[in-house]
């Protein structure tokens, strides 16, 4: 399923303007989002879930307008949606929750429903506690009781929101790995600020800051943005000034600090292969934006 | 058709205070009327019939909107939301009408009920109010999205019927929507329009809040435009 957005514009009273003019194109399989915090991921997310209606532009997912009632139902019953903050009945076990959602996403047939959601609690590893009460899960339990809820109609899109916030280490790469074995022929939108989640699953992203879409291609592209501009310095007097300190680390004789910068910050400052982490700070810099769009 | 499975989680998510508040009310008033012995029994069973089960109801539905951890969630799947609400306001409504038909059935067994009430009639004693409560609670959480207020503006205008009778009953327009007709009223001629007029007004009310719920973004409380 593809999503086309052209132009799109949510403005919140008060509060300004969440996204300005976005365009972007989302091909079928695993995509990215990446952006910090304010830049309109979520806006992004919940208008293509059919929460939020666009003040104006246009989106169109699998050819079906989401800005109309018909589009955006016609959308709802393909869609896999995991919010940042997925709220669940705390009286319900994790079988009754998913079972309920189940019935809500219109599997009318209990047999069917009962065997989606036994698969899914396996695949989330919760088997064992699915008849334990919500109440007493940990945030990380919790949001695997998110994730199988988003594959219950075996979606054809599925968005997810910051879906590995709150889980460990072990958790966020199982999850990581289903995301991507997921995709193929599905659309997987993955919206976060975790740069590794998506360095690990995803083979293009676009990057949003301040509503408006300063980055699109490949995670390659993106990491070549910091060729040139990644170094390494160490010093035991203050960090180095004029670029942006990704790492500290302890070293005979100091810090040894990497740093992205577009001339060398020190002068013995040696260069470093960059990572996507390095190519998406790069982006914040001044200027670096502008030339990121360019074609 | 939707499966009885759905409306089996759509019970427990009305809420226990939806569901316990009539049961509680009219087992305490039927206490009261016990305790009191006198010749008043009938009339305080009247009474909560017409004033107590409504009120409960009133404000169970007035509890529907507002008050979903999932809401989130509950706007992304193909079954509308407000369907869901409309669902939940039934179970409410529904559980407070068993109660209430029971009541009335105590009444007209006990030749309680007013004698030119028959017994299908007499439902309306407790339908009208029922209904027209249920309604404003429904449409008032979804203006306000706040069980607490919806709560509130709900029990407000039941203590204002209560305490004063003539704002309503004074004129003939303001007479068909006095909550209190039966027990109350000033007019008795004037009961089986009152009755009519207090359910077509709550369907309108309802109606109202129906279509308030239809932009899924006003519930999403800190996004409202």
């Amino acid at each position: 399923m593809r999503i086309e957005i052209s132009g799109l514009v949510k403005t919140y009273k008060g509060k300004g303007r969440a996204l300005d003019g976005l365009d972007l194109l989302v091909p079928t399989g695993m995509f990215g989002l990446l952006g910090a915090n304010g830049a309109g991921k979520t806006t992004l997310m919940r208008i293509l879930a059919g929460l939020l209606r666009p003040t104006g532009g246009e989106v169109r997912i699998g050819g079906y307008d989401v800005t109309g009632r018909a589009g955006r139902q016609a959308v709802q019953r393909v869609l896999g949606y995991l919010p940042q903050d997925l709220g669940v009945y705390p009286d319900l076990s994790a079988r009754e929750f998913l079972d309920y959602v189940g019935l809500l996403k219109g599997i009318d047939d209990r047999a069917t429903r009962r065997r989606r959601v036994g698969e899914l609690l396996e695949v989330v590893a919760l088997t064992g506690d699915a008849d334990r009460r919500l109440r007493g899960y940990s945030g990380g339990m919790r949001r695997r009781v998110g994730i199988a809820q988003a594959l219950l109609a075996d979606p054809r899109l599925l968005i997810v929101d910051e879906p590995t916030a709150g889980l460990d280490p072990e958790e966020r790469i199982r999850f990581r790995t289903l995301l991507s074995q997921l995709a193929g022929e599905r659309t997987v939108l993955l919206s976060t600020h975790i740069v590794d989640d998506v360095a690990q699953t995803c083979r293009e992203l676009a990057v949003l800051a301040k509503g408006r879409l300063v980055f699109r291609g490949t995670v390659d592209d993106l990491t070549r943005r910091a060729d040139r501009r990644v170094w390494s310095v160490v010093t035991a007097g203050p960090a180095p000034t004029g670029g942006t300190v990704v790492s500290a680390l302890p070293v005979e004789g100091g810090l040894r600090y990497r740093v992205v910068a577009s001339v060398p910050p020190a002068p013995d400052a040696e260069p470093l292969a960059p990572t996507l982490e390095d190519g998406y700070l790069a982006l914040a810099q001044p200027g670096a934006a502008e030339d990121a769009m360019r074609p | 058709m939707r499966p009885t499975d759905l409306w089996r989680y759509e019970v427990r998510r009305a809420g226990w205070a939806a569901l316990l508040t009539p049961p509680v009310a009219t087992a305490a008033l039927l206490l009261l009327a016990l305790l009191d012995g006198g010749d008043d029994t009938d009339r305080t069973l009247l009474a909560a019939l017409e004033m107590v089960l409504p009120l409960a109801a009133g404000v169970g539905a007035a509890s529907l909107v507002g008050r979903d951890p999932a809401v989130e969630l509950q706007l992304t799947v193909p079954t509308s939301y407000r369907s869901t609400l409309l669902r939940r306001l039934a179970v409410t409504l529904g559980w407070a009408a068993l109660l209430a038909v029971l009541v009335a059935g105590i009444l007209l067994a006990t030749g309680g009920m007013p004698q030119e009430r028959g017994a299908l009639s007499g439902q309306l004693v407790w339908l009208a109010p029922t209904v027209w409560l249920g309604g404003l609670g429904f449409l008032a959480g979804a203006a306000f999205r706040s069980p607490a207020a919806a709560g509130g503006l709900v029990t407000t205008w039941w203590i204002v019927q209560q305490v004063f009778p003539g704002l309503l009953q004074g004129r003939d327009w303001s007479r068909t929507l006095y909550l209190f007709e039966t027990t109350r009223g000033a007019v008795p001629e004037g009961w089986a329009a009152n009755r009519l007029t207090l359910v077509a007004t709550a369907l309108v009310l309802a109606g109202l809040g129906w279509a308030l719920l239809g932009r899924a973004e006003r519930l999403l409380r800190e996004e409202a435009e």
